[in-house]
């Protein structure tokens, strides 16, 4: 059985967890993958809470837990050879400590040795000057708070998402290299309506990061996901019917492929 | 496409050696790089991974890239850190801006803090921010065009104040070592101030100016370019303008003697019909010129004086 170390990365709520329910979730009811169940994961008290989670269509938790899960994931690719694949399921906060200046051991102590990064990234905000906007309102719709807007600590709400994700991204290349990487933008299909395939979402709300990756790795690819393949609040009755079909989360480049293991496949084949 | 690069391990350092990495990471390690810390003001509160440099620390960042080095220089509120943030704001909300792919930083952070005090510093708001007295001020990007290949910009973003402060501080003057490696000068001018008191500009840069020279700390290595900052704010008075204006050349090319001065009217904010220029202005001072020999690594003066 081989063994390889995959990063599953990302800022809070970036979708990590949600991604490993739905991956869980989705490889044990059906649908045709790349990479399919072989055998039992670590962690499985835990796996299978957020993965009934995700079959329920409910929220999945996320990770809260100081230490990070390591979960072993028994997977077979196409040609019936069995992948261990090692991916810690890391709270997002712990990322974030990054541009704090604080930096989580076990985080460096897993990246000896791993030989992918799969990198999650969720509802950015491309960054707008006030001053070319002409008309400021603040979210419900009145004018910007001034009492607000003059405490000016800088603390990392405020730097922008995309500033945020390079950083994460910046001090794990230094820790692992120049490794396979996969970005996945979650809540594709929240999105997916404005932009004909994945690069040009990346071009044109996260252009600094596709440079910063385009620039510093050989080897990539970018992913949108759907791991919950619903809206929390629209959930219509008929989940189980597009779970079980295998027509529920799905990976997007160009076109919709209901295979969430696309990315694991990209970043672990050719690995051994 | 995929392009190697291996400028930015240098300022994380050593692969797989999770204790040197944070510790290089944090920017923790020895360094003599003591910062001024404002009390008062919280925008330089914290340190951040990516954090802006100062003159002490920036050899933190030299690996051998080719460097260009930008001075920018100004009183307060003449509309530099609006400059700076609005050159980073398309840098980083474009795949390419006047040809130049920016794709990395070192200085990410100290970049976010100047687009936070730009954010804050719009009509809208009764106090006016800026960059404080001694916050760190260099910050650089990482750049690459067809034309120029790939290098790091360095820019130098200090405080107006303390510009005010050079003037007849000689050590203070020393300590601004970046000037005098500086390829490209830009002496910002607060058009709005020049209509109305040509000459409280004059007299801020008669001194600051004149010692700069006096000690060596501009020579004709250096590209000058005064930056008629504001420019959208003439109006009507453009008779007014355009003979102040006229003085204020007359006396940089008095002081700077057989030196090309050159001249740009912008509005940095970038929202008015001016960004064209200012567009113009972020091409020529993202342009290699042929004076650029220079590499980060004569950033680190300190292993430099101490080898001569």
């Amino acid at each position: 059985m081989n063994g390889i170390k995959i990063l599953i990365a990302g800022l809070p709520n970036a979708g990590k967890t949600t991604y490993i329910a739905a991956l869980n979730g989705a490889i044990q009811t059906g649908g045709d993958f790349s990479l399919s169940y072989a055998g039992k994961t670590s962690e499985l008290q835990y796996v299978n809470k957020v993965t009934r989670q995700w079959l329920e269509g409910k929220v999945v938790d996320h990770s809260t837990d100081d230490e990070p899960k390591y979960i072993n994931w028994p997977l077979k690719n196409r040609n019936d050879d069995v992948i261990n694949i090692t991916i810690p399921d890391m709270k997002g906060e712990m990322y974030q400590d990054i541009i704090n200046n604080d930096f989580n051991e076990g985080l460096a102590e897993f990246c000896k040795g791993a030989s992918g990064i799969f990198f999650f990234i969720n509802d950015i905000v491309k960054p707008v000057l006030k001053d070319h906007v002409q008309n400021i309102v603040s979210t419900d719709g009145g004018a910007v708070n001034q009492q607000e807007e003059s405490a000016i600590s800088l603390s990392i709400e405020k730097v922008n998402d995309v500033v945020k994700a390079i950083l994460v991204l910046k001090y794990l290349r230094n820790l692992i290299g120049d490794v396979r990487l996969a970005v996945a933008v979650s809540s594709w299909d929240m999105i997916e309506s404005t932009y004909p395939s994945i690069e040009e979402y990346m071009k044109s709300e996260c252009s600094a990061l596709y440079n910063y990756v385009r620039y510093h790795f050989k080897d990539y690819k970018f992913y949108g996901v759907s791991a919950q393949g619903l809206k929390y609040d629209e959930h219509t009755g008929s989940l189980d019917k597009i779970t079980v079909d295998g027509k529920r989360a799905y990976i997007f480049t160009t076109e919709k492929e209901y295979d969430l293991s696309i990315p694991l496949d990209y970043l672990t084949s050719n690995q051994q | 496409m995929a392009i190697e690069n291996k400028a930015t391990d240098v300022i994380t350092g050593m692969k797989n050696d999770p204790e040197a990495t944070k510790k290089v990471a944090a920017g923790t390690e020895a360094d003599n790089g003591q910062k001024t810390k404002t009390a008062e003001n919280a925008v330089v509160a914290e340190e951040y991974y990516c954090d802006a440099l100062n003159e002490h620390n920036v050899n933190k960042i030299a690996d051998g890239s080719r460097l260009n080095i930008v001075a920018i220089v100004g009183f307060v509120d003449y509309g530099k850190t609006t400059f700076v943030s609005t050159l980073y704001h398309q840098l980083l909300t474009n795949v390419e801006f006047c040809d130049h792919v920016m794709y990395d930083s070192d200085t990410f952070i100290g970049f976010e803090r100047r687009f936070l005090i730009r954010s804050l510093n719009t009509p809208m708001e009764e106090t006016s921010k800026r960059t404080i007295k001694g916050e760190d001020s260099l910050l650089a990007l990482t750049l690459d065009s067809k034309e120029n290949g790939r290098y790091k910009l360095i820019l130098s973003d200090k405080s107006g104040e303390d510009y005010a402060d050079f003037t007849g501080s000689e050590e203070e003057m020393k300590d601004y070592v970046i000037l005098s490696l500086a390829h490209h000068i830009l002496f910002f001018i607060d058009t709005e101030k020049l209509l109305h008191s040509m000459a409280s500009v004059k007299y801020s840069y008669n001194g600051l100016v004149k010692d700069l020279v006096d000690h060596k700390m501009i020579s004709n290595k250096n590209r000058v370019s005064l930056v008629f900052n504001k420019h959208d704010m003439v109006g009507d008075q453009e008779e007014i303008y355009k003979e102040n204006k006229k003085i204020m050349i007359d006396f940089f090319e008095d002081v700077f003697k057989g030196m090309v001065v050159h001249q740009y009217e912008i509005d940095s904010t970038g929202a008015s019909d001016h960004f064209a220029s200012m567009s113009k202005l972020c091409k020529d001072i993202m342009s290699l010129t042929n004076q650029v020999e220079k590499t980060t690594d004569d950033l680190n003066w300190v292993k430099k004086e101490l080898n001569d």
